[in-house]
């Protein structure tokens, strides 16, 4: 048998070399697990390192800087007085002080001293009693055996020795009883020694607290021990995760992505945790001076608003619930943010940041330190998005409307039935075979006209709803019925296609309307429009008083007028250039004179227009208003009046002429009109209504036939949350996905298939998403029209307004958090919230300053410059507590505060501009005297203080201080005589009594300037004298005995002054021109 | 003579105390010294002897025998078909399935730890191990990858074993059990899917489940099944599911049958299976060519279901 | 948008499609490794069977062997050094996957949002896949288990002694060719074109072509007896008043009957031609029970049908052939 020639390849083979190197690559993947898990999975442990370093050089700077300005500040005066007074306070209270220490400590020894002796005393006789208790009542002889050892006991003596203070004692022989007492007398003295030590101590820390105070006004933020401190704490900086942990009842399943909250945002924001960078400071990139990598620096920064903490303590908020983002995942910035596909809650980009706090603030208007989530707000509402677009609490005046109007039909068919039937039992029962059946006919009868007479009931309250719902209700765009009276005709479709050219600040969108459309819509809307109703002509008024009181009387303050750069006036309503180019002057008269009143009213049950034949017919007048509501016909409440914003200013009739002819003039004398005659063919009106239809024209104006045309937009109220399936992005569906701009360009935010991306997308332009579609049908197209958001100025579209309107969308989503974080206060700020609806519906801050460091449009006007400052509308910052509610509540509803005379101010008449009539529905009054009060904080109800009436002399002092040439009160103020009050500059004091709150009146008399800064009320009338006011004029000798408090007594005078008594008065003052103190 | 004696006795003492400690001297260096010589080879300490049988040393023997008297090893026999250990012809496809079955069990164990099947939960969960689990993440992966690696190696196996012909005499009814357990492997993968409850795994299981709806007799949408009285709420889906929809009862299902019902039925037949690859005369290659020739023709009568598998 | 090739990529690195990348690598070079070691076996057997003397003495193997080298060797360490060494691997490859790539997970579920394409899981894509060409009830039922049952019958069909224990192609064609066609041809590539070629809506979009979501396409597929106008006019006349309305149903229900009989009938014609083209398979086609015959006729008959239908639907949008108001195929 041969040999083989070779080793065998099988078992001759050694593996080792393969099995070394395959183990070692095992060994490779291990280790390199273990560093993904320990390193690759963690890039905040870098951040930290640059972080503490970065941060360390800062502090060390700051140090420095503190260090400089302490010593400056501990070398002042100020700091040295106050210094100088706290150990004055010490030296003085000292004595005192030891004293009582030495006492409290010997009471102490003393306690101490007997308390051995009293326990074992207490023990005994304890033990004792328990004996006695434990003898049968029966047993008498054994109980009183027992009793006398107790006695025994209490007699027993015990030897004290009785420390009498510097180091002496006695021997005191001490009972039960004198032990018991002698303790506790012992605790209370130590009680009330205790206490009166504090009394003397008190100086003292008046004085010191009087100090901190000081300090911390002159040295804000940290102490450099505090800075110090810090920087150790850093130098020893341990590098580790930083995460805030909430788990909240009732958290929902998607609640912050869907884990309850572990948001560990703050491992790479370190300067975000208030235990790094303590909340007094800020930390900006700039001071962290070495510029870091992008990807570093942000990071770094400490939160740019920190007040927030403290409404949203981060232990309980987080940082996700309110930014979004994936806050448990730390393994890279883009999972952290959550800005990957299939994460649902993305973190917010900086421009719509606050979008978080719709979250939980969608009931509010206006959202304190959300500035751009509140001009979103605002936009929505003012440009007409609510037109189309419902959403939930944003004016649903309507809807309302219509489900009372519903209520008040079904209750009226049921009354008709009973109508009906109540007879028909009648007649049953008096055929009835028997008497029980009669009865039992008869009864339900009877039940029946009651039951109907509890409908009245409903029915009335339902009534006086819809009528003041009517008056809230108001519409974006003016009323179409009565363009035949208002318009020029063939100005129509030339609005209807240039719409943003003609008035580039409107707020009606540009609809994308083939010609033909246009015609048909404009004929429709001429044709709809109220016809044969003449207004007689009114001869033309003066242009310059016209142009005097638009400029004085606070039209400006809503309006504005002149183009581009010659703009003044607010952006709230219509820009007034042009107005000449196609309104009707007789109509702009009235419109001026009334804007609420309207042609024909409105029968929302017959859905038609009542004419002055419907009156006729049930031979009435044809008279309505807002007292007179009801429809002749059905004697349903009518719609009287135009469902307008704008306000009666109360004009007379030649001013409402002067300021016509005043606007009439603005118009470009070159601009030129195409007939239009095809406006009458009706035809085409016919296909207009459809097409009016279609583009929901209804949704902001008044349109004949289509009153109760519903809003043709989707819902937006939870916009924010619907799948991004939903969101169709058409042919750019692939582009978004993968960051490639409409434009061609590359996005910078890369991808934009998100809400945000559609969002901004449509807002710039709604068409957008039908390029490159093939729908020639017009009817097939997006209809949505293109917002007007250019900025006048620039003629681009202002990013602001895009970036503001999708934060508010983005905001806008389904409920996420759990309910109690929601923002639904039940006290003072829920009237707040409820307020700002309103004042923001009648840009109330268009005149009025109602916040603390809020601007008003009137401010900014040319005629309310320099001297013409003292002639702007009151500042209300205050009104809460300065007015008396039912007083309000009275001028609200008629500012003139006079039924007759009503072309002026009930309260400053002296004032060119004018306090317009709102015509507020009780409702809105309610909620706006609640929202001043509790602006200022005022209890509600009020309660008016009862003020014990003057006694002569004091009647006759107040004179003398009232007329004081240092005081001349009435020089300024207005007493009703026209030749006085021509340079009147303040109220008049009759209204006071009503009006004012005397507390309020009190704190103003004395200091003015406290309340209203730069009034020209003069401060310093009176000084404080202990606890009293005293005039700081010359005072009548006769009445410097007077005790009592001098402002208090002029309040109380003024609030019970005639007209009359001012009168005489007046005479004895107007010697005095003496300029009064303080000025 | 007294203190002589005293002495004496005091010497005695000390010299007895000297002895004493001299010899437990020599005592505990010799006995020293032998146990190093002893630790000098491990494998003949009592420790070791008690856990393995058999010195380690290239005994034909002793491979036998640590092979026999191993209870993971003794699923092998002691000698195998020289060739059998070439790769190039096992691919060595089922002892890979069979690993990735152990790693699965040991990842999905872990998992287990941290895993709620309910609809609240079970989502969290899956974000929990991400971002918290230590080696979370890494668990994770390697539970779904070796899932899906595992079925690619069952097909592979299965794609050799029928190219070798190895399914033939005598190893038909181990092929049908290896076709059980690749459906089982496919079932168990498909279970596992739906239980992180995210979009896919919903999505996935709904149109896996829908086909079941027209299970013929048995679905509502299937041939016969509305005349069978079949509705979305007694089909087999519905028994399936445990509803009428992809919900709460269908994830607690799915992860009964993931964790608890599959896995078990599969190590049964895994039993089965290995243990029919040593009886039916170990692996099946590589065997000697068989040339045309060699057929032998049945003679006989035809039987009339099956000819009994000619086993020698 | 065609050779958008962001598309290919997004869709092949999509963490779930890679085990389908892979299968891609693997099958081919296993395929290779096979018909490698099967060559060399054939060429090995027409040595021998050219001269019968050396098939006395021969090895009979293609691995090399020599006198004095031991038939078996130990397992202990000659096979379980080669287990070790796979599962060390293994356990590389499946770290450095799961370090590289993260197990999907997307938005938590939620029922109301529609996933589109909404796909199984890759392993089930090829019965998805044949919903387009079957009604559920076959494509999700009926076929998953004929598959079964088909692959459990194999050993019990296979007549052929040859080829037990080596790779050969020229001893066992037929088979060979038959299982390529099943695993490949209508398993794998199924699940390939699932994975790769269905987009949103299940519709056909070629590699390098956008999925665009938003796509239209417009086919109609009309039954067999549509294009055949059976319409059961003239039944209508033999049949009884009240059955008239049905005429319809009927025609079409009977005559669908004939489609599918003449299907099985010409198929079973065809194998058996084909199993009796050359003189081996004609031995071993001998060999089998009638059963046997049966069985297995029935189950190519059924796999051919598959790609039969598939080229129906899609070359001449046949829909259904037989329709019944109960089922339909």
């Amino acid at each position: 048998m041969p040999e083989p020639s070779g080793p065998d390849p099988i078992t001759g083979k050694s593996w080792s070399t393969i099995m070394l190197v395959s183990t070692f690559l095992l060994m490779l993947t291990v280790a390199w697990s273990l560093w993904s898990e320990f390193f690759g999975l963690r890039p905040w442990r870098a951040y930290q390192r640059d972080f503490a370093s970065a941060y360390q050089d800062f502090l060390g700077k700051q140090i420095a800087a503190q260090t400089k300005a302490e010593a400056a500040v501990y070398s002042s005066p100020e700091y040295k007085k106050l210094k100088a007074d706290l150990d004055a306070a010490q030296q003085s209270a000292k004595p005192k002080d030891d004293e009582f220490a030495r006492r409290i400590a010997l009471a102490d020894l003393q306690r101490t001293a007997i308390t051995p002796a009293f326990q074992s005393a207490r023990g005994q006789v304890g033990a004792l009693i328990y004996q006695v208790e434990i003898i049968p009542e029966s047993n008498k002889s054994a109980r009183d055996s027992a009793k006398k050892d107790v006695d025994g006991a209490k007699a027993e003596t015990y030897e004290v020795e009785y420390p009498l203070g510097d180091g002496k004692t006695e021997i005191r022989k001490m009972n039960y009883d004198q032990l018991n007492a002698g303790f506790t007398d012992l605790m209370a003295l130590k009680a009330s020694l205790v206490a009166q030590q504090a009394e003397v101590d008190s100086s003292v820390k008046i004085a010191q607290i009087k100090l901190n105070e000081f300090v911390k006004e002159k040295l804000p933020g940290p102490s450099a021990a505090g800075l110090q401190n810090l920087r150790n704490a850093m130098s020893t900086f341990k590098i580790d995760m930083h995460q805030i942990n909430v788990n909240p009842p009732g958290a929902m399943l998607n609640y912050v992505g869907g884990i309850g909250l572990v948001d560990r945002c703050q491992s790479c924001h370190i300067a975000m945790d208030p235990l790094v960078v303590p909340v007094t400071m800020t930390l900006t990139k700039a001071d962290l001076g070495r510029t870091m990598a992008a990807s570093h620096d942000a990071p770094f920064t400490s939160h740019p608003d920190q007040d927030l903490f403290n409404w949203h303590p981060l232990e309980k908020f987080g940082c996700s619930p309110c930014h979004g983002g994936n806050g448990r995942a730390l393994d890279s910035a883009e999972r952290g943010h959550g800005r990957y596909e299939h994460w649902l809650w993305p973190l917010n980009y900086r421009e719509n940041f606050t979008a978080g706090c719709q979250n939980c603030h969608a009931s509010d208007m206006v959202t304190e330190h959300a500035e751009v989530l509140n001009r979103g707000r605002s936009l929505y509402r003012t440009r007409g998005c609510i037109g189309c677009h419902k959403y939930s609490g944003f004016d649903d005046e309507n809807e309302r409307l219509t489900t009372t109007r519903q209520q008040i039909m079904q209750l009226e068919s049921t009354k008709h039935d009973y109508s009906i039937e109540i007879p028909r039992l009648n007649h049953q029962a008096d055929i009835a075979p028997d008497n029980d059946t009669a009865h039992k006919l008869n009864a339900r009868a009877t039940s029946l006209t009651i039951e109907s007479s509890k409908i009245d009931a409903q029915l009335q309250t339902l009534e006086s709803v819809s009528s003041s719902l009517m008056r809230e209700s108001k519409r974006v765009g003016p009323d179409l019925k009565e363009v035949r009276m208002k318009l020029r005709k063939e100005w129509i479709p030339v609005w209807l296609t240039q719409t943003h050219t003609f008035r580039p600040t409107t707020k009606m969108p540009q609809f994308r309307l083939e010609q033909d459309e246009v015609q048909k819509i404009a004929a429709f809307i001429w044709q709809q429009g109220i016809a044969g109703q003449k207004l007689n002509p009114v001869a033309p008024g003066n242009a310059g008083h016209g142009k005097e009181l638009v400029e004085s009387r606070g039209c400006l303050s809503c309006h504005s007028i002149g183009e581009d750069s010659k703009t003044i006036g607010g952006d709230f309503a219509a820009n007034l250039s042009r107005i000449g180019e196609k309104e009707n002057y007789e109509y702009l008269v009235r419109w001026v004179h009334n804007p609420r009143e309207r042609t024909l009213p409105y029968c929302p049950f017959e859905k038609k227009d009542i004419t002055p034949e419907d009156y006729k017919k049930h031979r009435l007048p044809f008279q309505f208003d807002l007292d007179h509501s009801r429809c002749p016909n059905d004697g349903h409440q009518l719609e009287v009046q135009q469902p307008t914003i704008m306000p009666s200013l109360r004009l007379s009739d030649e001013d409402s002429r002067d300021v016509a002819t005043y606007l009439m003039a603005q118009k470009h004398t070159n601009a030129t009109y195409p007939p239009a005659p095809y406006m009458d063919d009706p035809k085409l009106a016919a296909a207009g209504r459809a097409l009016v239809q279609h583009y929901g024209c209804a949704g902001c104006h008044e349109i004949t036939g289509l009153e109760d045309e519903g809003r043709i937009g989707t819902e937006l109220t939870n916009e924010g949350s619907k799948p991004i399936e939903r969101l169709d992005f058409a042919r750019y569906t692939e582009d978004a996905k993968r960051g490639m701009l409409i434009n061609g360009k590359t996005s910078p935010r890369g991808p934009w298939y998100d809400s945000k991306g559609f969002f901004e997308a449509k807002l710039n332009d709604p068409a957008v998403f039908d390029h490159a579609k093939f729908k020639p049908d017009p009817m097939d197209r997006l209809r949505m029209p293109a917002p007007n958001l250019t900025d006048p100025k620039t003629h681009q579209i202002d990013k602001n307004d895009v970036d503001a309107l999708v934060t508010f969308l983005l905001g806008s989503v389904d409920p996420q958090l759990p309910t109690e974080y929601m923002y639904r206060p039940a006290d003072r700020r829920h009237a707040i919230q409820e307020g700002w609806w309103i004042v923001t519906k009648y840009n109330c801050i268009g005149c009025h300053q109602i916040g603390i460091d809020q601007k008003t449009t009137m401010q900014d006007l040319p005629f309310y410059q320099a001297e013409n400052k003292a002639n702007l509308p009151p500042v209300l910052t205050s009104e809460g507590a300065r007015v008396n509610p039912e007083w309000l509540k009275r001028f609200l509803a008629n500012p003139s505060l006079s039924t007759t005379d009503t072309n002026k101010n009930g309260v400053r008449n002296y004032l060119q501009v004018r306090m317009p009539t709102f015509s507020l529905a009780d409702n809105e009054i309610r909620k706006l005297v609640l929202f001043f009060e509790a602006l200022s904080s005022q209890e509600e109800p009020y309660i008016a203080p009862k003020s014990e009436s003057l006694t002569n002399t004091e009647t006759t002092f107040a004179r003398a201080l009232f007329t004081n040439p240092a005081a001349p009160c009435l020089k300024c103020h207005a007493t009703g005589d026209p030749a006085h009050d021509k340079n009147a500059t303040a109220p008049n004091f009759t209204l006071a009594a009503e009006r004012l709150r005397e507390p309020w009146a009190e704190r103003w008399v004395t200091d003015p300037a406290k309340i209203i800064p730069g009034t020209s009320m003069p401060s310093g009338l009176f000084r404080r004298e202990g606890d009293r006011w005293v005039f700081t004029g010359a005072i009548p000798s006769e009445f410097r005995s007077y005790a009592g408090d001098h402002a208090n007594l002029m309040v109380r005078y003024l609030m019970g002054i005639t007209p009359d008594e001012q009168r005489r008065l007046q005479g004895r003052s107007s010697g005095g021109g003496a300029s009064p103190p303080g000025k | 003579m007294a203190e002589d004696n005293g002495e004496q006795k005091r010497k005695g003492l000390l010299g007895k105390f000297k002895d004493d400690a001299e010899g437990l001297k020599k005592y505990v260096s010799e006995k020293g010294k032998e146990q190093l010589e002893g630790l000098k080879e491990p494998e003949k300490t009592q420790l070791y002897r008690s856990i393995f049988r058999f010195k380690h040393d290239e005994t034909a023997r002793n491979r036998a025998l640590s092979v026999l008297s191993n209870v993971f090893f003794h699923l092998h026999p002691a000698k195998v078909n020289r060739d059998a250990t070439k790769y190039s012809y096992t691919w060595g496809m089922g002892g890979i399935t069979f690993y990735l079955f152990i790693v699965l069990t040991f990842t999905g164990v872990l998992l287990m730890y941290y895993y709620h099947p309910s609809k609240v939960q079970a989502f969290r969960d899956i974000l929990y191990l991400e971002n918290d689990v230590p080696f979370g993440k890494l668990l994770r992966n390697m539970h779904r990858w070796a899932a899906h690696l595992m079925i690619i190696a069952v097909w592979l196996h299965m794609f050799r074993v029928f190219l070798t012909g190895s399914y033939k005499k005598p190893r038909e009814f181990n092929w049908c059990v290896g076709v059980l357990l690749m459906v089982l492997t496919m079932l168990l993968s498909f279970t596992g899917y739906l239980l992180p409850d995210d979009q896919l795994g919903f999505w996935a299981v709904t149109v896996g489940t829908n086909m079941a709806r027209a299970t013929p007799l048995l679905g509502h949408e299937g041939p016969f099944g509305p005349q069978l009285g079949m509705t979305p709420y007694n089909d087999v889906r519905f028994a399936l599911l445990g509803g009428s929809i992809v919900d709460a009862n269908a994830l607690l299902r799915a992860y009964i049958w993931h964790c608890i019902a599959i896995p078990l039925i599969a190590s049964i037949f895994m039993a089965l299976h290995f243990w029919r690859v040593r009886k039916d005369g170990g692996i099946s290659g590589p065997a000697p060519v068989m040339l045309e020739s060699e057929i032998k023709d049945e003679k006989g009568p035809r039987p009339v279901i099956m000819k009994p598998s000619g086993m020698q | 948008m065609w050779w958008d090739w962001h598309q290919i990529w997004e869709v092949a690195s999509a963490p779930d499609n890679v085990p389908i990348v892979a299968l891609l690598f693997f099958i081919p070079f296993y395929c290779w490794l096979a018909f490698r070691e099967a060559k060399k076996n054939d060429e090995l057997i027409a040595k021998l069977e050219a001269d019968p003397a050396a098939a006395k003495t021969a090895h009979r193997k293609t691995q090399p062997y020599e006198k004095g080298w031991d038939r078996e060797v130990h397992t202990w360490p000659y096979l379980m050094r080669v287990e070790l060494l796979a599962a060390i691997l293994v356990t590389v490859l499946l770290m450095v996957w799961s370090l590289t790539l993260n197990a999907p997970l997307e938005e938590p579920s939620n029922p109301n949002v529609t996933m589109n394409p909404a796909k199984a899981p890759w392993y089930f894509l090829g019965l998805q896949e044949m919903l387009v060409y079957f009604d559920p009830w076959i494509a999700g039922v009926v076929m998953p288990t004929i598959i079964i049952v088909g692959l459990m019958a194999i050993p019990y069909i296979d007549e052929n002694p040859l080829g037990n224990g080596y790779y050969t192609y020229r001893q066992r064609k037929f088979s060979i060719w038959t299982f390529l066609l099943g695993f490949i041809g209508l398993w794998v590539l199924m699940i390939v074109i699932g994975t790769f070629i269905r987009g949103p809506g299940w519709m056909w979009f070629w590699p390098t072509q956008t999925w665009d979501a938003s796509r239209v396409d417009f086919a109609v597929n009309r039954n067999l007896d549509d294009v055949l106008r059976i319409d059961g006019a003239w039944m209508a006349h033999l049949m009884p008043g009240s059955w008239k309305p049905f005429s319809g149903l009927i025609a079409r229900g009977i005559f669908g009957i004939f489609p599918v009989t003449f299907y099985f009938l010409a198929s079973g014609y065809f194998m058996n031609w084909l199993a009796n083209r050359t003189a081996f398979s004609r031995k071993i086609y001998k060999r089998m029970s009638l059963l046997q015959t049966v069985t297995m006729l029935m189950l190519l008959a059924l796999m051919l049908s598959l790609p039969l239908k598939i080229l129906l639907r899609l070359v001449f949008r046949i829909h259904y052939v037989w329709e019944t108001p109960w089922f339909s195929v």
